[in-house]
């Protein structure tokens, strides 16, 4: 018997005029006792495919059978007998844990020694016993994700399809989380499916689905994705294999081609900054500086601080405390004038959707004084660098993640700024578009610009020239590469070196 | 149906609603709010109105006219000399109105010819017709009087004129009471429907945009049962802001209630049931706070204030405006409120009024369910 058996399955949404094929003739099955991953970047129909599986969508053409019932004619069957947890958690906010554990408790008839046993379990599995009476809304994002877990899991369902559960919650969380699910897997004899962006996240896995713009394009174990890119390297890592799998190659590794120099002049400083929010201190006396031509990475935990640090150097919140320097002039005194000195990359971008490609750059071009000659010289320099000039015409709100990407940085970087902030930009990017990114991120910093990221991935870390791991608001180590798996206790590498860190601080 | 789920639900949304202060400010919060400032501040009375007089010469009657105004609260009395200095008065904004007195005004008035400008800034035409409308009155009255005292005295060959100055006023002040007393039950209607399709959309649409409603689906529940859930909470509540209104409607308006005491609850119940069925299928439609509210304040909001004849008149709208009132449920509650308030207890108004808010309730709650299946389609 298998749980979950799709046959051709196909979605499509009207958007205007356009037709976007978000899940095209699909078909797989998933035996009991799996623990499946579902990988692709953001926009591959990852949550399109979670949703036509529990009956929330009707598919186009194809079929989905779900614990051997019709996904379109039965699904009110599949969805009483499935465990489901969607991307935006679904807990009741102002409800506490045990009142949303309760609730989903009562829904599906879980009640008496049964539910207390469940209840007992679920909350020592989830390391939230000490938690019940808090309301779900001030738990944090591990925390959150692993309540809705418990939620999903309280009728012990024999399927349980996860909708990227470990988004936006820092590595530790990630990997409770699937100890979790394998544990599940393992004890209960319960199939998971389970979506995520992580390509690393696939070594959790029994098996791996990967989608790609639609189509699913492996379904196999991840260690034979991993051959894929054998031949190119040695210990393919999955994403690698991922690369190979979509262009058939792997491409070069990265490196600097101008190295920073010992003596390039530093172009931020930050001495003992201090951030409060009422009682409580987000960042607690931290000092950095930034040079030329270097790419900085600012790393931490969900809650650590990153954030925070970022919005007081670029001057977008005040601090409560410390200096900022941007090149040389003091961010508290002369903010308008730093201000020029900076180009900024937000998390969503905020581009003008309804705005051409052309009519963005020459927003934002415009909001930093360029006109006349200058600014169509910087429009021309930002359409081919960026490889824009095809698509000048086209609604910033139609393009692709990547290109998106691409515009925000050309719109970032019109001014010539000589420090450029890029806040999480590679998030839920797919691995060829992150190499693409990190490329142009390198060859930026090779002519000169300082370069400032906050990022969740920790395999990108590597790009930096140097790094500072924050936690609980303040900085627990920093340097290079290998100061920091030095300052670990020389981990394996440096995804480990930062479990280790901040494991080691938390104790 | 499952009735003790629907129960689960009802006791989950009512903490809920408890928890939330934004729910609370709305429903309880709110409708004390919008009496009271309504009550007191909408009234379409004015007060104040700084008025220039302009006395070319100095004569009884000119004298016996502005201290008519002056004695009035309505009127803030300035005399000046010249028409020069009135108007700039009036152009400057200092004054609102100018009333120009002509020279030889005694003999003008025994004659019979007597003409007298008002000027008034009319820059808000509404308000300066209501100005207009006291000062005549004053002026009217104070003028007719002169004349009366004229006339007992029995100074021959002044008849004629005494005659065309009789006039009764048309708007002598215009009694505050009175207007609250209209005002009242339309700022129930209001009151209504904001707890009722606002809130309902914004709960609503906040469960969609939080997933809440995306994960509540995969579970035995039923459709109707999440609908029917929200609607008990939300009725119980907007009750609760009836009730608030209705005691500070008697006790501090003292607007009185004429009809049967179970009239006004039992229309709006049916009312209130309406909106909310309506917020339900606007929330369903959008999934997106922002987009609710905004549909919400076009689609019921404004209508109710605009065209439920609650601020005007349905009757001297344009034939297309009065079509369109048709189908502004807000209308008939309107109707029924100010009945079962001023007039008693008018049966067939109420049964009209309460069976077409029945049919409203009855297509939205019905659209809503066909909205609201278990899936995310459109």
């Amino acid at each position: 018997m298998n749980l979950i058996d799709c046959k051709h399955l196909t979605k499509t949404f009207k958007e205007g005029r356009e037709t976007i094929t978000a899940v095209a003739d699909v078909s797989f099955t998933l035996a009991p006792g799996q623990l499946a991953g579902l990988l692709g970047p953001d926009g591959a129909g990852k949550t399109t495919l979670m949703r036509l599986l529990c009956g929330l969508y009707r598919p186009d053409s194809g079929t989905a059978r779900v614990l051997e019932l019709d996904s379109v004619r039965e699904s009110g069957l599949i969805q009483s007998r499935v465990g489901y947890m969607p991307q935006k958690f679904g807990l009741y906010e102002n409800m506490t844990v045990a009142e949303n554990l309760n609730l989903y408790a009562k829904l599906h008839a879980v009640r008496g020694p049964e539910y207390e046993t469940r209840f007992s379990q679920l909350l020592n599995m989830t390391h939230l016993d000490a938690f019940t009476g808090r309301m779900a809304g001030q738990l944090s994002g591990g925390m959150k994700q692993k309540l809705a877990l418990a939620c999903a899991l309280i009728a012990r369902p024999k399927l349980l399809l996860l909708d990227e559960p470990t988004v936006g919650v820092d590595i530790l969380s990630r990997r409770e989380l699937w100890a979790i699910l394998r544990r599940i897997v393992d004890t209960e004899g319960t199939s998971v499916l389970a979506s995520t962006s992580y390509m690393d996240e696939a070594n959790f896995c029994d098996r791996t689905l990967v989608l790609f713009e639609g189509k699913l394009i492996a379904d196999c174990e991840p260690a034979e994705i991993r051959k894929r890119a054998s031949d190119v390297c040695v210990e393919p890592t999955f994403e690698q294999g991922f690369q190979a799998l979509i262009t058939g190659t792997v491409p070069e590794p990265l490196a600097r081609k101008v190295p920073v120099a010992s003596d390039s002049p530093v172009v931020i400083r930050v001495e003992n900054l201090v951030k409060r929010f009422g009682r409580f201190t987000a960042v607690n006396g931290v000092s950095f500086e930034v040079r030329r031509g270097e790419i900085f990475g600012l790393l931490g935990a969900n809650g650590a601080g990153k954030t925070t640090t970022f919005r007081a150097m670029c001057g977008l919140s005040s601090s409560d405390g410390g200096r900022v320097e941007i090149a040389g002039l003091d961010l508290a005194k002369e903010a308008k004038t730093a201000w020029n000195q900076i180009g900024f990359v937000a998390q969503k971008f905020s581009l003008y959707s309804d705005l051409s490609v052309r009519q963005n750059m020459e927003f934002f071009g415009g909001v930093y004084g360029l006109t006349g000659e200058k600014r169509e010289e910087r429009l021309h320099w930002g359409l081919t660098t960026f490889d824009l000039e095809s698509l000048a015409d086209r609604d910033a709100g139609k393009l692709s993640m990547g290109y998106k990407r691409r515009l925000a940085m050309a719109c970032a970087l019109l001014h010539e700024p000589s420090i450029l902030f890029l806040d999480e930009a590679t998030s839920g990017a797919d691995p060829l578009a992150r190499y693409e990114f990190w490329k142009l991120i390198m060859q930026l910093a090779d002519s000169g610009v300082a370069i400032v990221v906050t990022t969740h991935f920790l395999d990108e870390a590597r790009f930096c020239d140097r790094m500072l791991i924050m936690q609980d608001g303040s900085a627990v180590a920093s340097g290079n590469a290998d100061e920091i798996i030095a300052q670990s206790g020389n981990a394996p590498n440096l995804e480990e070196a930062f479990v280790r860190i901040i494991q080691e601080k938390q104790q | 149906m499952n009735v003790s789920r629907l129960l689960i639900l009802i006791i989950k949304e009512g903490k809920q609603l408890l928890r939330d202060p934004f729910s609370f400010i709305i429903g309880i919060l709110l409708p004390m709010v919008m009496l009271l400032i309504c009550g007191y501040a909408m009234s379409t009375d004015i007060r104040n109105i700084k008025l220039a007089i302009v006395v070319p010469d100095a004569s009884v009657y000119a004298t016996n006219l502005v201290a008519r105004f002056e004695s009035s609260d309505y009127f803030d009395v300035r005399t000046v000399r010249s028409s020069a200095e009135g108007e700039r008065l009036v152009q400057r904004h200092d004054s609102d109105a100018c009333l120009f007195l002509p020279q030889d005004f005694s003999r003008k008035f025994h004659n019979g010819d007597l003409k007298i400008l008002i000027a008034v800034n009319a820059s808000n035409p509404s308000l300066a017709y209501t100005k207009e409308s006291y000062i005549k009155s004053v002026l009217l009255n104070a003028l007719s009087e002169i004349a009366k005292n004229e006339q007992v005295i029995g100074t021959a060959g002044k008849q004629g004129s005494i005659a065309t100055l009789t006039v009764k006023p048309r708007l002598w002040f215009n009694d505050a009471n009175e207007s609250t007393l209209t005002l009242i039950p339309g700022i129930i209607v209001i009151i209504m429907i904001v707890v009722g399709a606002l809130l309902t959309s914004m709960i609503m649409a906040r469960e969609y945009e939080l997933g809440n409603l995306e994960s509540m689906f995969v579970t035995p529940v039923k459709s109707s049962e999440i609908l029917l859930a929200k609607i008990i909470n939300i009725f119980l509540l907007g009750m609760l802001g009836l009730a608030i209104s209705l005691l500070v409607a008697h006790f501090v308006f003292h607007v009185p209630v004429r009809a049967s005491w179970y009239v006004i609850p039992l229309g709006s119940s049916v009312f209130l049931i309406m909106a909310i069925c309506m917020g339900l299928l606007i929330s369903s439609i959008t999934k997106n706070q922002f987009i609710a509210v905004e549909l919400v304040a076009f689609t019921t909001f404004l209508p109710s204030f605009l065209l439920s004849g609650f601020l005007f008149e349905i009757k001297s709208m344009p034939i297309i405006l009065q079509w369109i009132t048709v189908f502004v449920p807000a209308r008939y509650y309107v109707d029924f409120l100010q009945t079962a308030f001023l007039v008693g207890d008018v049966w067939p108004n109420f049964i009209k009024n309460i069976g077409i808010l029945f049919l409203f309730a009855l297509t939205f709650g019905l659209l809503a369910k066909i909205k609201n299946p278990k899936h995310l389609e459109g």
